[in-house]
């Protein structure tokens, strides 16, 4: 009995000097460990906020430039106005489009320069059509008035490639409207993955972006399917309910654009938009949403001058070109969240920076 | 001489129905206008009005004619092209 006791006594003064071994190994640990821990810690704080404080000084200085640069161009644009008020002669018009063209490439993303555009141009064209203008200054003025196209044409195709780049354009031919010819045009306002995944009634011919004679097949209430309890069932309702019901992901939209006049520097169309109903990826039929007149000016920005769909994207239509009786458009299909380039970089970085340091933990 | 008589005139209605029917050839390509390709333009060959075709929706058009030398006529600027016997591609820079 007592050699038993004597072999316990051995074993708990083996576990007794186990564990006096492992307690001060661990603080030994904890003590290099714990501090490494809390540097390495602190020191992804420092440079997230030394990140964070350098961005906003100069965003700050960015935008206290750009400030400066704006009151500046606006006022001298404003001051050649004024000082130029009676005399209107020629040099005074270049001056004006030069500070227009500035303003515009400087300041594209948060200034709408289109009302200044058309009151120069509107002003050469009372000068081009005066009376008693000599066929000289007929000439001068209307050499002015190209100028000043050109340069709203330079500025509306740099904003035309960064939307194509983020969305998707299409450059369409259309010609006055002939009934008799039915020359309607009719554009899939669609993503890239869209035109990729969708297809036609059956089921297997993918989709164009265009399609001649106009957006067809318009869903109607004609076509009866049968009766059920009384109440006559349409196979088209049946879609119409759906599409009210459902919200997003299975909404498309296309638009048919007739082109009912053409000017030098404008053209007026009639849109028509339409929601596209799709059952999984296959095309139903179409919706008419809403036909309005619109003016289409070389001085549109599309930058500024776009229309939102109802799946939360938005369009811009460019006017390129300008013949006798057709007009050359882009139609450009891009995110409502987009940012400009002058932006975007700065958010984007910022947040890889922060999400690199993330990682690291 | 009867015999020449028949020969003659079997050579010439043959020849009457072989000469026309030339083997057409198709000309494609794709129309570009400042470098983007363009849709729904119209194209006429000068040498025979009744021919015309529009670009479709990749600016892609394509016309089927006997081989040989034609003018395409695309907004109102005059394009020289030639039509090989197996077809050929064209693009087009506006």
């Amino acid at each position: 009995m007592a050699e038993n006791e004597g072999k316990r006594v051995d074993k708990w003064q083996k576990w007794e000097s186990f564990a006096k071994i492992l307690a001060g190994f661990s603080a030994a640990v904890s003590a290099i460990l714990i501090p490494i821990l809390i540097n390495s810690y602190t020191e992804e704080n420092r440079k997230a906020e030394m990140y964070v404080k350098t961005m906003t000084e100069r965003e700050k200085s960015d935008t206290d430039i750009r400030q400066t640069m704006f009151q500046g161009l606006l006022t001298g644009y404003l001051g050649a106005i004024k000082e130029d008020f009676t005399k209107a002669d020629e040099e005074s018009f270049r001056r004006r489009i030069m500070f227009l063209e500035l303003l515009t490439l400087n300041f594209q993303e948060y200034f709408n320069a289109k009302p200044l555009f058309e009151e120069v141009y509107a002003g050469l064209e009372r000068k081009r059509t005066d009376p008693k203008a000599s066929g000289n200054d007929i000439e001068k003025w209307e050499n002015l008035e190209n100028e000043i196209i050109r340069v709203s044409r330079n500025i509306v195709s740099r904003q035309a490639t960064m939307l194509n780049s983020i969305g998707i354009g299409v450059l369409i031919n259309i010609n006055k409207y002939e009934p008799k010819l039915d020359n309607s045009i009719c554009v899939r306002l669609y993503s890239r993955e869209d035109f990729a995944n969708l297809k036609q009634k059956d089921g297997v011919t993918v989709l164009e972006s265009l399609q001649d004679g106009g957006c067809s097949g318009q869903l109607n209430d004609v076509q009866m399917k049968g009766t059920q309890n009384g109440t006559a069932i349409t196979e088209n309702a049946v879609l119409k309910v759906k599409m009210k019901n459902e919200t997003g992901e299975n909404r498309h939209q296309s638009m048919n654009i007739v082109l009912k006049n053409v000017e030098k520097s404008r053209i007026t169309v009639q849109l028509s938009i339409y929601d596209d109903i799709f059952e999984g990826k296959v095309f139903q039929g179409r919706l008419l949403n809403k036909s309005f007149a619109l003016e289409i000016s070389v001085f549109d920005l599309p930058y500024m001058d776009n229309t939102k769909l109802s799946d939360g994207s938005r369009f811009a239509l460019v006017l390129k070109e300008v013949g006798d009786d057709s007009a050359v458009i882009e139609a450009i299909r891009f995110k409502n969240d987009f940012l400009s380039l002058r932006d975007r970089p700065v958010f984007e970085e910022m947040l890889q920076k922060l999400q690199v340091g993330d990682k690291r933990k | 001489m009867r015999r020449g008589i028949i020969l003659a005139t079997c050579l010439l209605v043959t020849s009457v129905f072989i000469a026309p029917v030339a083997v057409a050839a198709e000309l494609f390509g794709i129309v570009y206008s400042q470098g983007t390709p363009i849709a729904n333009l119209p194209i006429t060959v000068k040498e025979n009005q009744q021919v015309k075709t529009k670009t479709g929706p990749k600016g892609d058009y394509s016309i089927n004619l006997p081989p040989g030398n034609y003018t395409l006529i695309i907004k109102g600027s005059e394009i020289a092209v030639t039509i090989s016997p197996a077809g050929n591609r064209f693009d087009i820079r506006l």
